[in-house]
């Protein structure tokens, strides 16, 4: 079932008046249920791609439909409205609030979608102790590592059950066995309850467990497939 | 939650809180004792001008202000009182002869203003008697007495029964004078008033000098706020031939110290309440600067923008509070200490008609006006950084 679809979109930026092309001119599509690596080199796009994917970003042109409903002209009202209840995000430097709790941290984004406390403080319990964090739930990120830190990140994304998680290079500051730990608690999120993810890495770990791999280069997508049967998708 | 993130939020940089809620609380503490204080010197001050020399409200024939002239009495004065006490709103009348005069004792002489005054009248508008340190009031089984200040006393070396000779014009307009015996020394907290001011009985007065009728009606009002009120009143059952005054007419240096106190009160709080708000300016542009990024991924998440602009606005306003409350509890107490034990100042500022110790009171208008001061101030200085943070963009702000 499509998710996404991006048609012909194109971003292009004016720093100083130099109009730099981020995207140029991208068609995709994602289903429910994916695990999709987008790769490419610094500077490529990845991030602009994402952020336009999530709503944080509008395109300059092009159309951008979740669910079958264009949100890129949302306004800022309803397209923050639409980030809340249907995204979860995942950032690179975790980004978790320093004066909340592990357990609070999960919570507001639920807080911020007007669920009660209790139900709230159950979900985020739930994922917390599925994600192996069940010691820490009353932790602050400061006493946390990177590896837990990012783990709370994760639950956080998908607290309010989004449709989807983009994640910006989620493992970019793990090391070895915190990747390991975090790309297989998001593998069995993506299996068993399917929750579909989109992520932006430089990681070939993260590379080698994606599904689909879309390759990225100066804005325009360069490859895309998935790899257990191999298939091709059009660009 | 954002309740409780915004007041998490002000102790993660606790220097920095720590400073602004001190600079609110000292900033909050004196400027309500200052302003008390300042209030209550006015309002002393005042109140002992309304209540030993003028009383609220004056009537008195049309230019009798200007000339002094003993002549100018008032006509009908007993219909006039008559009338003016059916007024409601007035409290007691006294009615007075006024005329300058020489005072003299073998030793030395003086100019005065003599006031010839009812007892009895008398007492019901004024607290002079309060003000007597030697000997006692006027009654009527005194023979020719009067009441002399203690600056006077000592000027003209008098004492309690000592002959002092008051020469005044009479109503024909000659010459004439009389014998007084002191029967009371009183000191006022207002040196004019002292130097320049002798009282005696009204009839003795009205014997010695041949007027008949009185040269001012003094008017007492039961409640000060309704004296414009009350003053038209007055005016509308009397003809043009009457002047009513009001004390900010009859005692315009008076007034205008009030206003200058009040001016000052309003410009020393304006100059902490700005200090204040520069302090919290700044503290709000480094929160938002520092959290940039933060406030870009709470954007992000689906934080609404009115959410982040209430939150940073919850941050500054309890900082303020904490620090305000905090100030306004001390001064409540400094005032409160203060009203208890006085506080002593110059005796030197009688030529104000200050009382060397001031006994401030808590003014529940400046009290009001402080914390109101206290939220505008939040609400105003704080939105201008927070709507800052509105401006922030989260793609940027997470690329950063």
């Amino acid at each position: 079932m499509k998710v996404i679809e991006l048609k012909n979109v194109s971003k292009i930026y004016n720093p100083k008046g130099i109009a730099v092309q981020a995207v140029n001119n991208v068609s995709i599509e994602f289903s429910q249920g994916e695990f999709t690596a987008i790769v490419g080199a610094s500077g490529s796009g990845k991030t602009t791609l994402l952020n336009i994917i999530g709503g944080i970003d509008t395109p300059s042109s092009g159309e951008v439909y979740v669910n079958n409903k264009q949100i890129n002209q949302l306004s800022e009202r309803k397209l923050t409205e639409f980030r809340r209840d249907n995204i979860g995000f995942i950032f690179q430097q975790y980004n978790l609030l320093p004066v909340l709790t592990a357990t609070e941290n999960v919570e507001f984004i639920m807080e911020l979608q007007g669920k009660p406390k209790t139900e709230r403080e159950a979900r985020a319990k739930e994922l917390l102790i599925a994600i192996g964090l069940g010691e820490k739930l009353n932790e602050r990120p400061s006493k946390l590592s990177g590896g837990q830190q990012q783990r709370v990140a994760v639950a956080r994304a998908l607290a309010h059950k989004p449709k989807f998680v983009i994640a910006d290079e989620p493992t970019a500051n793990l090391d070895s066995k915190s990747t390991e730990d975090l790309l297989q608690m998001m593998q069995e999120l993506n299996q068993k309850e399917g929750v579909t993810f989109i992520f932006s890495t430089h990681d070939q770990r993260v590379v080698d467990k994606a599904k689909r791999v879309i390759v990225f280069e100066d804005g325009k997508v360069k490859e895309d497939y998935t790899k257990n049967d191999n298939e091709k998708h059009k660009i | 939650m954002t309740n409780k993130l915004a007041w998490k939020n002000i102790w993660r940089n606790k220097t920095r809180s720590f400073v602004f809620i001190s600079a609110a609380f000292l900033g909050f503490a004196i400027a309500l004792f200052t302003l008390n204080t300042m209030k209550s010197i006015s309002q002393q001050r005042l109140d002992d001008a309304i209540n030993i020399q003028t009383s609220y409200i004056q009537i008195h024939k049309k230019g009798f202000i200007e000339d002094k002239e003993i002549t100018f009495t008032i006509p009908d004065a007993d219909n006039v009182i008559s009338k003016v006490k059916s007024i409601n709103g007035v409290e007691s009348i006294s009615k007075h002869i006024s005329s300058n005069a020489v005072m003299a004792s073998p030793e030395n002489n003086i100019v005065c203003e003599i006031k010839g005054v009812v007892p009895e009248q008398e007492n019901k508008i004024s607290v002079l008697k309060d003000f007597i340190i030697e000997g006692e009031q006027l009654n009527d089984l005194q023979k020719t007495p009067i009441l002399v200040s203690k600056k006077t006393a000592d000027k003209l070396k008098l004492k309690l029964k000592s002959k002092v000779v008051v020469t005044l014009k009479s109503a024909n307009g000659e010459i004439t004078g009389g014998t007084f015996r002191v029967v009371g020394i009183f000191a006022t907290p207002s040196t004019p008033f002292d130097e320049g001011t002798a009282i005696a009985r009204y009839n003795d007065l009205e014997l010695l000098s041949g007027i008949k009728l009185p040269h001012e009606l003094a008017i007492k009002i039961a409640d000060p706020s309704k004296l414009k009120e009350v003053q038209s009143k007055i005016q509308s059952v009397l003809n043009n031939e009457y002047e009513v005054n009001d004390w900010m007419y009859l005692l315009p240096e008076l007034f205008a110290f009030d206003s200058f106190i009040n001016m000052i009160g309003v410009l020393f709080t304006v100059i902490i309440i700005l200090g204040l708000g520069f302090s919290l300016m700044n503290t709000m542009n480094m929160i938002v600067q520092e959290r940039t990024k933060e406030l870009g991924m709470l954007r992000a998440i689906g934080q609404k923008k009115w959410s982040v602009f209430s939150m940073l606005l919850k941050e500054a306003g309890l900082m303020m509070s904490i620090g305000a409350s905090g100030g306004i509890l001390l001064g409540v107490l400094f005032v409160y200490m203060s009203s208890k034990h006085g506080i002593s100042i110059s005796e030197g500022l009688g030529f104000l008609g200050i009382r060397p110790t001031i006994y401030p009171k808590l003014n529940p208008e400046l009290l009001g006006m402080i914390s109101i001061m206290a939220i505008a101030l939040t609400l105003l200085i704080s939105a201008i950084p927070a709507r800052r943070a509105l401006k922030i963009k989260p793609q940027e702000a997470l690329r950063d």
